[in-house]
C-alpha cells in the first residue's frame, strides 16, 4: 500500500478510502466466502460513485486498479468488478469461483459487467453487481443477460517470477494493463491458478 | 605455419568476424523466438476465446459445436482443439492434427525450444457454465519459417564475413606491397646491386624502412665506387710507369711469364731501345726527353687498347717491350713498321747519337724460359741495325730450327673439320675450394686438338688460328654442345671459355644465347667465363649477362684484374665468379710485393660477396700463398691436370 500510495499521491478521502479497504482486507481473512462476499460487495458499493470511464479517465474503455478506483473514489461497471474481484482472491476465495462476466443489461439495454460466484463449477452462480446492490443468484436476474465470462485462468498473466514479459504480453491489451498497473501498485497474489 | 603479418592480421579478423557475426545471429535468433513464442500463445488464446463466445449459444448443439469447431481448426495452425464438458468432463468435440516434424531439423527445433502455447475459455449456457474450450497451438509451421528465417540470417551474416574478410585481405595486401619493393631492394643488395628505390611507399610505417634502405644502398655504392677506385689506383702504381700511362717492367715480366707458362706458348716482343737518355736528359733537358718517350708511346697506347690480350710497357728508361702472345711475325709488321716510322719523324729530334733507336721482335714458343726470351730480345736489339739513316728493324726467331710457319690453308681445313665432325676433345679440370682439396666447385671444359700422332693440341695452339679464320663463333658453340653433352651426363657444375670475338657483336651474342637456351639446361650449372681482359662496354656485359641467365647460364670473368674498376660498373651483372688473371698470381711465394695488389682486390670484392678464384697455379708455394691470401678457389696443374671424364679420383696434392 505503501507504494501505491506513493504513485498516486491520494488526497485526504483517498487515503481514507484506501486505509479502510486495506482493513477490510485485513479482518476478513478468517470468515466464511458469504460473508467475504457480503462484505466485499458492499464495500465497494458503498464506497465508489458509479461514473463513466469518459468522465474519470477521458478514455471510453479504461480498466482501473482497485486502488485507481479507490483513489478517485468512482468507477465504472468493470472498475467494480475489477475491484471486487481482487478483493476476493486477496481474501482467498479461489480463481475458479470466480468469473468476471460479461453481461447485457436488459433493462438499460447497454453492455454491463458482473463478477459471478460460483460455489461448485456446475452451479448456478451468485451475482456481485452495482446496479442491483444485494448480492442475487443468477436466476433471480432476469434484467441481465449472459454473454461471455472469463477469470485469471485460462488468461496469460505475467507472475513475477517473469517479469520479461509484462511489458511484451500482447494477448488481452485490457488485462495486460490491468496486470502490469497491479504488479507496480504491488499486488503480490499470484493471478494464475498454481502460481 | 610462420607468422606472416598478413596471416596475423586476417586470423584476428576472422577471429572478430566470427564472434560478431556468431553474437549478431544469437541475438536475432532469440528475439525471433520470444516473438514467435508469443504469437503462438495468442493465437491459441485468439481462438479459445472466438470460440468460447460464438460456441455459447449452440452448446447443445453438438452438430453445431463440431462444425464451429472444425471451422476455426481448418483455418489455422492448430495441433488440437477440444470442447469438454464441465459435467461430467466428456469430450464434446475435438479435432488434432498429427504435428509432424517440418522442414526444420530436430537439433535445431530442441534448440529453439518452442513449445505448444495453450490458450482456454469458458462456454456458457445462460449463467451457467457449461463447457470448456482448449485450444493448443502447433508450433511446427513456425518453427520451419523460424529454420528458413535463420538460414538466410546466417547466409546474409556469412556473406557479410567473407566480403569483409577479403576486402580486409586486399586492402592489407596493398599497404604490405611496398614491403615487397623493399625486400626485392634488399635481394638486390645481396646481389651486389644496389638499386635505389624510387616507388616510396605511402602507408607511414614503411616509409622510414624504404627511406633506410635507399640510404643505405646509396652509401653502399659509394662506398664501393670509393674502394674500387682505390684499388684501380694501387694497380696504377704498382703495375704502370707514371710518365706514359702504360705498364711497366714489372707488369711486362709478369706478363712473359705468364704467356711462356701457358698452354703451347707462342707469340713475340717488339722491343724497342732509345739508347743513351741519360744523356739525351742532359743535353736537351728532362722535359724534351719525356716529351720524346711519350711520342714513342703514343702508338702502343693504342695498341694496347686494340689488342688487350698484348702488353704495351715502357720497361725501364728508355725502353719498350710489346708482349704480342698467339701472333705471328707477318701480323706484327704493320707495327714495326709503324713504329719504324716513328722512330724516323723522331730521328732529326734526337742529339748526337749515329744509331739512336733500336728495334727488335723476338719470338717465344712452348720450352722458353723468361732468360732465353730476355736474351732474344737483348739479341734481337743488339742487331738493329740503321742502313743510310734507316732503321732497319730485326728479327730473332724462337729456335734455329722452329718450325715453318704452318700454313694457313691447311689449319682452315683442320680446324674446319674440327668443327663440323665435332672432332674436338673435352678435357675437365676441377676447381677446388681452396683450402679443401676435395671439395669442387666446378670443372672447367678445356678444349683439345686431336693431332695426327694422336696428342691433344691445348687451345691456346689453335685458338689464334681460330680467331685469324673468323671460326671462333662457331667453335664457341662447338665447345657449348660438348658441355651440354657433358651436363647431360653428369649435372654438375661446369664451366666453358668463350671467345672474346662471340661477345663482340650482338648478333653473335644472341645466336650464343639461343643455343644455350635451346639445351635447356638446370639453372646455374652452367658458367661462361669471358675475358676481362676484352671487356668492352658494360651495358653490353650486363645486357649479356642477363641474357646468359635466361637461358639457365651464369655469366663469370676470367683473367680479370687488368681494370678492376669495371667491377663497379658490373654490379648488377649478377656475376658468379672471378678468375684472377694469373699473371698477378704467378709466383706469388717468391715475390710477396706481388700480394699487395691481390689482397686489395680481395678486399673490394669481398663487398660484392663474389667468389674469386685463381687460375693456373703451378706451384704447391704459390697455391699455400693464394690460400693465405684468402681465395675462394684455386684451379692448376699443381692440384689437378686437365683429364678427360670420368675424372680420377684422387686428386693431385699439392
Amino acid at each position: 500500500m505503501q507504494q501505491a500510495e506513493i504513485l498516486h499521491e491520494p488526497d485526504r478521502a483517498a487515503r481514507k478510502r484506501l486505509q479502510a479497504w486495506n482493513a477490510l482486507i485485513d479482518q476478513h481473512q478468517q470468515e466464511n466466502t458469504p460473508a467475504k462476499l457480503e462484505s466485499v460487495n458492499r464495500f465497494f458499493n458503498a464506497q465508489l460513485v458509479f461514473a463513466d470511464d469518459m468522465v474519470i479517465w477521458g478514455e471510453t474503455d479504461y480498466w482501473a486498479t482497485p486502488v485507481e478506483s479507490l483513489i478517485n473514489g468512482a468507477a465504472d461497471c468493470e472498475d467494480f468488478t475489477i475491484a471486487k474481484y481482487f478483493s476476493l482472491r486477496k481474501l482467498g476465495v479461489p480463481d475458479e469461483q470466480l468469473r468476471l462476466t460479461y453481461v447485457k443489461s436488459l433493462t438499460l439495454d447497454q453492455a454491463h459487467m458482473v463478477l459471478s460466484f460460483y460455489p461448485t463449477p456446475l452451479s448456478e452462480p451468485l451475482i456481485l453487481d452495482n446496479l442491483v446492490r444485494q448480492i442475487l443468484p443468477a436466476s433471480q436476474r432476469s434484467d441481465l443477460l449472459p454473454v461471455y465470462s472469463f477469470n485469471a485462468q485460462g488468461l496469460w498473466l505475467p507472475g513475477k517470477a517473469d517479469n520479461r514479459r509484462v511489458g511484451s504480453s500482447q494477448k488481452l491489451p485490457q488485462w495486460r494493463d490491468l496486470a502490469r498497473k497491479m504488479l507496480d501498485e504491488g499486488f503480490d497474489m499470484p493471478l494464475r491458478n498454481g502460481q | 605455419m610462420k607468422p606472416s603479418l598478413v596471416r596475423q592480421l586476417s586470423l584476428a579478423i576472422t577471429l572478430f568476424l566470427l564472434i560478431a557475426v556468431g553474437g549478431s545471429f544469437m541475438i536475432t535468433l532469440d528475439n525471433s523466438r520470444d516473438q514467435l513464442r508469443l504469437q503462438l500463445g495468442s493465437h491459441a488464446q485468439d481462438a479459445a476465446t472466438a470460440l468460447g463466445l460464438s460456441l455459447a449459444p449452440h452448446i447443445k448443439d453438438q452438430a453445431m459445436v463440431e462444425l464451429m469447431l472444425s471451422a476455426i481448426f481448418d483455418s489455422g495452425h492448430f495441433a488440437r482443439i477440444s470442447v469438454a464438458s464441465l459435467d461430467n468432463g466428456e469430450i464434446l468435440a475435438e479435432r488434432a492434427r498429427d504435428t509432424a516434424e517440418g522442414s526444420a531439423p530436430a537439433w535445431f527445433n530442441r534448440l529453439a525450444d518452442i513449445q505448444p502455447e495453450h490458450g482456454s475459455a469458458g462456454i456458457m449456457d445462460g449463467w451457467r457454465q457449461a463447457a470448456r474450450v482448449d485450444v493448443i497451438s502447433n508450433p511446427q509451421p513456425a518453427l520451419t519459417s523460424f529454420w528458413h528465417s535463420a538460414l538466410s540470417i546466417l547466409a546474409w551474416l556469412c556473406l557479410c564475413a567473407v566480403m569483409c574478410g577479403v576486402l580486409c585481405t586486399v586492402l592489407l595486401r596493398r599497404q604490405l606491397q611496398p614491403l615487397h619493393g623493399i625486400v626485392l631492394q634488399a635481394q638486390a643488395i645481396g646481389r651486389r646491386d644496389y638499386q635505389i628505390n624510387a616507388d616510396v611507399p605511402r602507408t607511414t610505417e614503411l616509409q622510414p624502412v624504404a627511406a633506410a634502405m635507399n640510404q643505405m644502398a646509396q652509401r653502399l655504392k659509394t662506398l664501393f665506387a670509393q674502394e674500387s677506385a682505390r684499388t684501380e689506383e694501387y694497380r696504377r702504381q704498382a703495375y704502370h710507369d707514371p710518365l706514359t700511362g702504360l705498364p711497366n717492367r714489372a707488369a711486362f715480366g709478369q706478363a712473359l711469364a705468364d704467356a711462356i707458362n701457358g698452354e703451347a706458348p707462342a707469340g713475340h716482343v717488339i722491343a724497342l731501345r732509345l739508347q743513351n737518355l741519360e744523356s739525351i736528359n742532359q743535353q736537351s733537358g728532362a722535359e724534351q726527353a719525356d716529351a720524346l718517350l711519350q711520342l714513342i708511346a703514343a702508338p702502343l697506347q693504342r695498341w694496347q687498347t686494340e689488342h688487350p690480350a698484348w702488353l704495351c710497357s715502357r720497361s725501364r728508361g728508355g725502353e719498350f717491350m710489346v708482349l704480342a702472345p698467339d701472333t705471328t711475325q707477318a701480323e706484327l709488321q704493320p707495327c714495326v713498321q709503324e713504329l719504324t716510322e716513328v722512330v724516323a719523324e723522331l730521328f732529326p729530334h734526337i742529339p748526337a747519337n749515329a744509331e739512336p733507336i733500336a728495334i727488335g721482335t723476338a719470338a717465344f714458343q712452348s720450352g722458353d724460359t723468361t732468360q732465353t726470351v730476355l736474351s732474344r730480345i737483348a739479341q734481337a736489339l743488339t742487331e738493329s741495325r740503321w742502313v743510310a739513316g734507316q732503321l732497319q728493324p730485326s728479327h730473332v726467331m724462337a729456335t734455329a730450327s722452329a718450325p715453318a710457319a704452318a700454313d694457313e690453308h691447311a689449319w682452315q681445313v683442320r680446324l674446319n673439320k674440327a668443327i663440323t665432325h665435332k672432332t674436338l676433345h673435352a678435357l675437365f679440370q676441377p676447381v677446388f675450394k681452396a683450402g679443401t682439396p676435395t671439395s669442387v666447385l666446378h670443372h672447367k671444359l678445356l678444349v683439345r686438338l686431336p693431332e695426327t700422332d694422336g696428342s691433344m693440341l691445348p687451345a691456346a695452339g689453335f685458338l689464334p688460328w681460330i680467331r685469324r679464320l673468323g671460326l671462333s663463333e662457331s667453335f664457341d658453340l662447338c665447345v657449348l654442345e660438348l658441355a651440354a653433352k657433358q651436363l647431360a651426363a653428369h649435372a654438375q657444375p661446369l664451366a666453358i671459355s668463350i671467345t672474346p670475338e662471340t661477345l663482340g657483336t650482338s648478333q653473335s651474342r644472341q645466336r650464343f644465347c639461343n643455343a644455350l637456351a635451346q639445351y635447356s639446361l638446370a639453372k646455374n650449372l652452367l658458367s661462361i667465363e669471358v675475358d676481362a681482359r676484352y671487356h668492352a662496354d658494360d651495358a653490353v656485359l650486363r645486357e649479356f649477362a642477363r641474357d646468359i641467365a635466361q637461358a639457365g647460364g651464369r655469366l663469370a670473368l676470367q683473367h680479370f684484374g687488368h681494370t678492376p674498376a669495371v667491377l663497379g660498373a658490373l654490379q648488377s651483372a649478377n656475376l658468379q665468379y672471378l678468375k684472377i688473371d694469373s699473371s698477378f698470381s704467378r709466383d706469388l711465394d717468391l715475390e710477396p710485393d706481388k700480394a699487395l695488389y691481390l689482397e686489395m682486390l680481395i678486399r673490394m670484392v669481398a663487398h660484392l660477396q663474389l667468389p674469386i678464384i685463381a687460375e693456373q697455379v703451378q706451384s704447391p708455394g704459390e697455391l699455400e700463398a693464394l690460400q693465405a691470401l684468402g681465395f675462394d678457389g684455386v684451379q692448376g696443374h699443381v692440384l689437378a691436370e686437365p683429364a678427360a671424364w670420368p675424372l680420377p679420383k684422387t686428386p693431385v696434392s699439392g
